[in-house]
């Protein structure tokens, strides 16, 4: 590897000789396998190995970027002398000056713990796994109509090295699978999903069963079948930790990333602001160590730290790179990430939950004379505004304080302020382990997750 | 480019692979980011890439890299071959296509984009963010993007088919808000994709700056049943959705409710839909598709009547039909660029006759090809009354059936616009549920 740090060295040298003012280097070296399987049939598989590098200058207060992807030197000279030239002429469009927040230089050498190199299980074995998975999901019920399970894992080497003297290295083993299930029944269609995974090595399936997931979800797929629609209308609902999760994250969330709080949204202006209620209180963390968006250091070099966003209801800090930190007089937080060498970092959530209270779970339930218990998310939408609106896997209607019938094709939607302001009972059964790839222009894995909960949300039902 | 993919076909052969094929793709190109009216990235990136693809005893076996050292090279033969002996035998698989001539395909490539200095893509930009807050104090730009690229794409596999296929590309999107004192509109997108250089972003600008300040002063709405007319991207993910119904994956899995009724009328008599791989100067235009097929115009629905289904090789073996070049990959078809046959009326002409409707520019929700199911959130959106839009309305939901809905189409413009690689009127609708939020 010393020839690549002499390259990236040498690099960052003449982007500074060139005139940047500040210059930074990221070079990856990825390994991975993704299987996909469904109904019974692998649909896709495939091996690879990806390298490349980014380069990021800051002239004249204005950011350019290039990624190539032969490591050599007339080309990464092109790259430097490019990344240069975009800087300068949209400095010339700016009005406002990139700043950024001072931080560490660090010089440090991290790894996530993987008892199991994925790379080193044969292919043949994860094929085999998965299409078994496959094959009990749709086993379980005739009714299952379609299946899709997706396996995939990497072992990505990343440098990391800027003009200030920082140089990082991070290794991350990533391993995640998933089960997709649509039970069909004359015209009623029931999808079901779950996923598994973590920045951990090939034993997490030994952690969690593929096959004993794929049935889980077929199941509750199956069940689901002859539940009834609800009726619409504004509703105490109790929340089990993966709809939280995903309402956290999407709704709320996005809306403390100080990239999008600088371009408005619900949260902006609003720190010491009371946000929700005062059992409340939700954070983004670097860790822990094995969830699926642990971020150490982030793409910036910046060591990561735990982001309270809401302290008891208490709006107290966003979600930060430097140049937003910079700009809002903030400390960086460790939360610029970028979906690979290719790309230039962007304010990202990593493992985002909400704190636990102390309520146990059934008791949420057994004090609530009437309301709907909603459990797992498929999909939805939200804005900047906080407004929402998602599709809810699994509900049932509670009757004084039990679990009376099962609902299907819930919709919620409403606004994350709204709904958070109305939390009146928090659990104390925090989760984290619900792990996704936000999609907000680059992809990124993240976790979340958070308590069981009780709240007001506007139920919306549909065939 | 010094790697020979003959070489490397001839060597997956030599241990042991049946079949063999090979994709290199290698691009170049800039994108430009804005954000609260700033630029706030811009990106040049040289990518490139090989997928090798090889079949022993019907197994299927892919990898890829872009490292293109022969160590490299040589571990991506031997890491696809295993890929292949891991894997379960796929019994569907029959065989690769055979060589077939390419179509000469207008318009796809522009020397411009190509050569575009970096200079000259942050103007894209400057205009944009010059002509958006000038055409009203009201409006501002949000966000943005323009990316610009040239793509080289070569194909060879063991069958002798060879092609070589280079392209350009422009897209951008701008996302514009209106403002007046407290009042905050719903925000419109204004995009463009274009295979040459001749976008008006000056025009765009303006059509952005446009929508956005129609939708201040938003209205809630009662719940109606009444027409809806689809904006033109709104138009474009139904169409998108119809025709992944339309797809021989999803007809031979069963997945489609479309499946069982070719030669059925499955919509109104003047709506014909076609899948044009070789339209000149099309976002999803080609010479061949990724399996190295040649690309075609294959008639979906004509006249309301169901034609035809979009097949690559394997799914028209298994389904005994023609491939029609439109494979995404080995194994899953896609549609290369939708044309949807003009209407006969005006804008104004289709509002005219509507009592009690809406008018969507932005959609937010499910179109679900499986069943149809239409759900979701109407962003931009204007009530039409007796003739009139009478005010912009906010959020509500829609609900629909997308099969249905092709029956009940009862207007399209005879404007069209290109919306990534579909061609689209706007479409007028009836008897569609509007449900206030």
């Amino acid at each position: 590897m010393s020839s690549i740090k002499d390259i990236l060295e040498k690099a960052i040298e003449l982007a500074v000789k060139r005139g940047a003012s500040f210059a930074e280097i990221r070079y990856e070296v990825a390994h991975s396998t993704s299987i996909t399987i469904r109904n019974g049939a692998v649909e896709a598989s495939a091996s690879s190995v990806i390298k490349g590098l980014g380069i990021r200058t800051l002239v004249n207060g204005s950011w350019g970027y290039a990624t190539i992807e032969e490591i050599d030197w007339p080309l990464v000279e092109k790259a430097v002398e490019n990344a240069y030239k975009m800087a300068r002429a949209s400095a010339s469009l700016r009005r406002r000056k990139i700043a950024l927040a001072e931080v560490e230089v660090v010089r440090d050498e991290v790894s996530s713990r993987a008892k199991v190199d994925p790379s080193e299980v044969p292919i043949e074995e994860k094929i085999n796994l998965f299409l078994n998975a496959d094959k009990e999901a749709r086993r379980y019920d005739k009714r299952v109509k379609d299946s899709n399970v997706v396996y995939a894992d990497s072992v990505v080497q990343k440098f990391y090295m800027n003009s200030e003297g920082t140089d990082i290295s991070v290794k991350i083993h990533r391993v995640r699978y998933g089960v997709r299930i649509t039970a069909r029944e004359g015209d009623v269609i029931s999808p079901a999903y779950e996923a598994v995974g973590g920045t951990k090595g090939y034993e997490i399936v030994q952690e969690k069963d593929p096959v004993e997931l794929a049935i889980k979800v077929s199941k509750r797929a199956v069940d689901l079948l002859h539940a009834e629609v609800p009726k619409g209308g504004l509703a105490t609902a109790v929340l089990d930790n993966n709809i939280l999760a995903l309402i956290v994250h999407e709704a709320f969330g996005h809306t403390a990333e100080a990239d999008l709080v600088l371009s408005g949204t619900i949260l902006t202006n609003k720190v010491g602001k009371k946000v929700a209620s005062d059992l409340v209180t939700i954070v983004d963390s670097p860790g822990p160590e094995g969830a699926y968006g642990w971020t150490p250091y982030d793409d910036e070099g910046v060591k990561g730290r735990d982001v309270i966003i809401v302290k008891n209801g208490v709006l107290l800090e966003y979600m930060q790179s430097r140049e937003t930190a910079a700009l809002m007089s903030a400390k960086p937080t460790g939360n610029a990430r970028a979906q690979s060498y290719a790309y230039p970092p962007l304010v990202r959530m990593r493992n985002t939950y909400m704190a636990p209270g102390d309520w146990k779970p059934n008791e949420i339930i057994e004090e609530t004379k009437e309301g709907i218990y909603l459990k797992g998310g498929i999909g939805g939408q939200a804005d900047a505004n906080g407004e929402f609106m998602f599709s809810v896997q699994e509900a049932w209607y509670i009757k004084n304080g039990s679990l009376e019938r099962p609902l299907r094709g819930v919709t919620i939607s409403g606004n994350a302020i709204e709904v958070l302001k109305s939390v009146d009972a928090v659990g104390n059964d925090l989760k984290l382990g619900f792990p996704g790839i936000c999609g907000k222009f680059q992809s990124v894995p993240v976790d979340g997750g958070g308590p069981h909960i009780r709240c007001k949300i506007m139920v919306g039902g549909k065939r | 480019m010094e790697i020979s993919l003959e070489n490397i076909v001839n060597r997956a052969i030599k241990l042991g692979a049946d079949e063999v094929h090979v994709t290199y793709v290698e691009s170049r190109g800039y994108s430009v980011s804005i954000n609260i009216g700033e630029i706030s990235d811009v990106v040049w990136r040289h990518n490139r890439g090989l997928e090798l693809i090889v079949i022993k005893d019907k197994r299927i076996g892919v990898a890829t890299t872009n490292d293109l050292s022969s160590s490299s090279v040589d571990d991506l033969v031997k890491r696809a071959l295993n890929m292949a002996s891991s894997s379960p035998e796929n019994p569907w698989w029959s065989k690769l296509p055979e060589p077939k001539p390419y179509p000469d395909v207008s318009g796809t490539f522009d020397k411009r984009i190509d050569e575009l200095s970096p200079e000259e893509v942050i103007e894209i930009a400057g205009t944009a963010m010059r002509e958006i807050p000038s055409y009203d104090k009201r409006v501002s730009l949000r966000s943005g993007v323009i990316n610009s690229s040239v793509s080289k794409r070569i194909i060879a596999n063991s069958n002798g088919i060879y092609g070589e296929d280079e392209g350009t590309f422009i897209s951008m999107a701008f996302i514009v808000l209106a403002k007046e004192k407290e009042k905050v509109g719903s925000f419109a997108i204004g995009h463009r994709e274009s295979r040459s250089l001749d976008v008006d972003v000056r025009e765009l600008s303006r059509e952005a700056a446009e929508k956005a300040l129609a939708s201040l002063n938003a209205r809630p709405v009662k719940s109606f049943k009444g027409s809806l007319i689809m904006g033109y991207d709104v138009a474009m993910q139904f169409f998108a959705t119809v025709v992944v119904a339309m797809c021989g994956d999803n007809i031979w899995k069963g997945r489609s409710p479309l499946a069982n009724k070719k030669g059925e009328v499955i919509a109104v008599e003047n709506l014909t839909i076609i899948d044009d791989g070789v339209m000149p100067g099309g976002y999803g235009s080609s010479k061949f598709d990724a399996e190295g097929s040649p690309r075609r115009r294959t008639a979906l629905i004509e006249r309301g009547e169901l034609k035809s289904f979009l097949h690559n090789t394997y799914t028209a073996n298994i389904l005994n039909e023609e491939a029609t070049g439109n494979a995404s990959s080995l194994l899953s078809v896609g549609p290369s660029n939708i044309d949807i046959k003009p209407g006969d009326y005006t804008f104004e002409e289709l509002i005219e006759d509507v009592k009690e409707g809406i008018l969507i520019e932005r959609f937010s929700g499910h179109m679900r090809f499986e069943d149809g199911l239409l759900s979701g959130v109407a962003k931009q959106a204007f009530k039409i009354e007796n003739g009139k839009i009478v005010y912009p309305v906010k959020e509500c939901m829609i609900f629909g059936n997308v099969y249905q809905m092709l029956r009940q189409i009862s207007g399209m413009t005879k404007e069209r616009r290109n919306c990534y690689f579909v061609v689209t009127p706007m479409v007028r609708v009836e008897n569609v549920t509007v449900v206030s939020k």
